[in-house]
Parts: C-alpha cells; structure tokens; sequence
C-alpha cells in the first residue's frame, strides 16, 4: 500500500527533490564565485591564486606534483597512516571501553589515568614522541633494510601513527564505555530472567545495544584521526602524505597546490564520515525509533 | 495443593550512595501454591516489586529465605519467567526473534525454537507482526511480545511486574482479559504486581495487601468471586471497596 501512495508523489515532486538537493551547495557556489573575483582582483597567486588554478590541479589527480607523487598517491599514503593509526585505537579503545562500561571496578581504576591523558591535545605529545621515537619507521621496527615491504614501511614513522592513534583513541574508548553504561537496566534484567549468563548478557544484549554509541566513537575516532593527519605528516622524516606535499607546496610558494590538497583532504575526510552516516541509517535505524 | 514459591522471614534492606539504610521489605513471609494467581497489591513504596525482584533471583534478599520448588533462590531459574512494565524487548530484533531470546538462550535449535516462537506469537494475536520491530508496535503490543517471550520458555511460575501499568484503560482491560483466558488454559503459577485495585480483584485467586515504608505484609485473602469477573458485579464492587477502605486507612496512618 505503500509503493501506492508513494509513486504519484514522487513524481511530481521531482523538481522540487532536485532544489533541496541543490539548496546547500548555494553558499558553496557563492563562496566559489567571490573566491574567484577576489583572485583576479588581488592578481597576487601567492596570496589567492585563482578557483580554475585550484581545480585543474584537483582535475588531474594522477599528475606529479613538486617530485612529491601525484595528489592520489599522496592521498594512499596518508590514508594508509591514518587507517593504521585508527585501528590500533579501535582495537584497544573498544575493548578497554566495553571492559570500563561494564566493571565498576575496571573503571575505578583507570579513570585517574586517564582522565589525566584525555586533556592532552594530540599535538602537545610531540616533542615527546619525537624524543621516544625520533624517525624510526615500521620498517626500522620490524628490521626491515630492503624489498619490496620496506618502500612502504619505511614511509610510515611510528611518531606519526602515534599522534593518529591518540587523537582516535579517546573519542572511541568514551563512546563505547558511555554506550555500555547506558543499557537500560531492565533489558539486562529480562534477560537474566530468561536464563542469560554473564557471557550472553555481553554477547547478546550489552554489545547490540551499545553498538551504535560504538560506532558514533568510531566516526568521531575518524574524524579526529584525519583531523591531526597533517600535524602528523609535518613531523620530521616525513617524505609523502597530503599533509606533507601541503606544508612542502607552501615552503615552494605553491599556494594553489597547498590548497587543492586542503581541497583533497576535505572531500576524502567527508567521504570517509559519509560512509559512517549510511551505516549508521542502515543498520541502527531501531535506535533513532525506539524509545 | 502443591507449595511452589515460600518466601520466610525475607527483609531486603538498600543501602543509598551516601550510606543510609532503608529498610525496603519488613519480616514478610508468604507461601504460594502451584496454580494461584497471586496480586501482590500496595501503595509504591510497599517493596512489592523488590519482593518480585527477589523471588526471580535479580536482587538478593538481606535476612530470610526465598524458596522455589523447595530450592533456595540465588539467581534467575529457569522454572519462571518475567513480564516487566516496560516490555523490554530487544530493540534490535523481530518480534519473533524476541520471542524466541529465552529458548535461544536455552540452547535450543533455532528452526525449533522459531516454530515454538511463531507459535507464541500467534497465541497472544501478534501473527501479522511476527517480523515486525519492537518499535513499529503499540505498548500494548508490546507487552503482549514480552508475554510471549515470557511463555515461550514454557514456565511453571509467571513474575509480572505492573505489567500493565503503562497502558491506556481500554487496553489495559483487554490485556487483563486476555491474560486471564491464557491463565485459564493451564493454571501457571502468576505472581502479579499492581497498585490498582480493581486490577487485583479482577484478576487474583489470591490478594497480599502490603503497606508501604516498611513493606509488611497486612492482610492476605482469598478472592472467591467466579470467572469471568464483572466490575458491576455485587461482590467485586465490595471487595474494591473494602479494599480501597484498607489503603486509605493505612495513607491516613502515616
């Protein structure tokens, strides 16, 4: 009965689907077209070069830019760091929350720990990083000195996975405990009645109800890790990366290359939140309707 | 008559955050025989649902034992099922699949446990919502989900904790009617929680009358007026009445 009355509709409203599709991209031209008058205006390129300088770089993404890889091969190494970084912090950081979430005891005794950590902006970690770990690189970790695995893991410093890994850690350790502290009390309850043992009651009951706060921690995780990626990569020894051919473009004067790869780093950090937000409307649409 | 549930000299008594006691339950001793419809009835406060809590094995008792099928009771047992307020049904899952948690649970196989499921939820009018979410459905179709499930286990005892609490009067009377032609078929052992009156004498075999802050027991009677009950009926308008009179007498008290 529903295709029924929805087919109709849809029809004629398909020009005005269209404008609320078009409707936030509005200020988005807007913005596009003042940037280009004020471009040729200024006539400075160091300053603002001009929107098409920007975009013809973002048009070719295969091209070499300043001997550093092309904008796509820079963007697979920042990626690769970021998605490094970010499952360690997953891989601890939801563990740890489900175990602090669920034991008082658990969360008594870290809590000191790391309420004193969490405060600490990811960037402030690294002198200290660099004191620890200088420019080691996975490859210095795992002795690699040559082949085909050391191209790539020699790209990868572990001061760099370290920053992404604490600025991830925290968003995701805090929404997966909050998410398995907040299961209402009387599901719990119910299915002890029925007969759940404490294996079950995490398995079948805290783990499906807290899954969408987990995953609210993975995105914001995201976010953070692609947030601090250009600190990251502006760390000594880094030789590739969005983050580096930006603050490298800027030491050429490349003012379009610097913020075409802002450009790059947007759309991938969108695409990537994107992602999260339609999984999130799949599979956890119970959440947003239930009580 | 065979005894079922014995509750002996139980007392439960909570400790608050900042270390206060409240005594919760006072010294109450209650036996239960197989096949009663027991409304444990009183103002909030009276600890009777504690007193459920602690017949299912949620909540342990501070002095006194609680005994079901002559065992002590130290956690949930599989001999009894509950139906809380709130329905608690796992929002995540079907209809069906809720249904099915407890049997799941119990390990029995899954084609096994859907027939026994669907089956459940045909019983209490849910077939057309058998795949359903919990959420798509009203509150009263929702508590009749969590009956199911409740069921599904095939229990000897049934806990139910103001199970209708939530409802609207109209289905709230329906689902008193249909809980009762359920209980009718084969006599489980029901264990209901509620401070309306009328709930209790429609329904009950058997009436515990709690006071509140302490919960003690203060009267305990027998409901001798047929199925299926009327309100207008002589005998029901005096037992509410009288019953009524009781609470009100204790509220003035205090």
């Amino acid at each position: 009965m529903t295709s029924v009355d929805k087919g109709p509709r849809k029809v004629g409203a398909a020009p005005k689907h269209c404008w609320r599709l078009l409707r936030p991209l509005v200020a988005l031209m807007m913005l596009f077209v003042v940037w280009q008058l004020m471009a040729l205006r200024l006539g400075n390129f160091l300053i603002l070069p001009p929107l098409d300088a920007v975009v013809r770089i973002l048009l070719n993404p295969f091209q070499d830019l300043l001997r550093l890889g092309s904008m796509v091969h820079n963007a697979q190494v920042s990626l690769v760091r970021v998605l490094l970084g970010y499952s360690m912090a997953a891989l601890i950081g939801i563990p740890l929350g489900i175990l602090m979430g669920y034991s008082a005891r658990a969360r008594v005794a870290l809590q000191g720990v790391l309420s004193m950590l969490r405060p600490i902006p990811p960037l402030a970690w690294v002198p200290l990083i660099l004191a620890w770990f200088g420019t080691a690189s996975l490859a210095t970790l795992f002795g690699l000195r040559g082949g085909a695995g050391y191209v790539y893991l020699s790209n990868i410093r572990v001061s760099m996975v370290f920053i992404i890994f604490i600025s991830s850690f925290f968003p995701i350790l805090i929404n997966t405990m909050f998410g398995v502290r907040n299961v209402r009390r009387t599901l719990l309850d119910s299915a002890l009645t029925l007969g759940a043992s404490q294996g079950d009651l995490i398995r079948k009951v805290i783990l499906p109800a807290a899954l969408p706060s987990i995953f609210t921690g993975l995105r914001g995780g995201m976010g953070a890790a692609w947030g601090s990626l250009v600190a990251a990569e502006m760390l000594p020894g880094s030789i590739a990366g969005l983050g580096y051919l930006i603050s490298h473009a800027q030491s050429y004067s490349r003012t379009d290359i610097v913020m075409a790869g802002m450009i790059a780093i947007s759309i991938i950090g969108s695409a990537l939140d994107f992602l999260f937000r339609l999984v999130e409307e799949k599979r956890f649409k119970w959440q947003s309707l239930a009580r | 008559m065979q005894e079922i549930i014995k509750l002996a000299g139980v007392s439960k008594v909570f400790v608050s955050e900042k270390g206060q006691e409240v005594l919760a339950v006072d010294n109450v001793s209650i036996v239960v025989n197989e096949s009663e419809f027991v409304c444990l009835l009183g103002p909030s406060g009276s600890g009777k649902s504690t007193i459920l809590r602690m017949l299912a094995g949620l909540t342990p008792v501070t002095a006194g034992k609680v005994e079901v099928l002559g065992q002590e009771v130290r956690s949930p047992r599989s001999e009894a099922s509950m139906v809380l307020q709130d329905y608690s049904l796992l929002p995540w899952r079907s209809v069906v699949e809720n249904v099915a948690f407890g049997l799941e649970l119990r390990k029995v196989p899954k084609e096994e446990r859907l027939r026994i499921a669907h089956e459940m939820v045909e019983l209490v009018g849910l077939g057309e919502f058998a795949h359903a979410s919990p959420y798509e459905l009203s509150g009263g179709m929702q508590q009749r989900a969590a009956i199911a499930r409740a069921l599904a286990t095939n229990p000897r005892i049934l806990y139910m904790d103001e199970p209708f609490g939530a409802l609207d009067a109209f289905t709230r009377r329906q689902m008193q009617q249909e809980l009762l032609s359920l209980w009718l078929k084969d006599k489980k052992t029901v264990v209901f929680v509620t401070h309306s009156v009328e709930e209790a004498v429609y329904l009950a075999t058997r009436i515990i009358v709690m006071s509140a802050r302490p919960g003690r027991v203060i009267a305990d009677f027998p409901v001798d007026i047929p199925y299926p009950r009327r309100s207008s009926d002589v005998a029901f308008g005096k037992m509410v009445d009288d019953l009524m009179h009781m609470l009100m007498e204790l509220a003035y008290e205090r």
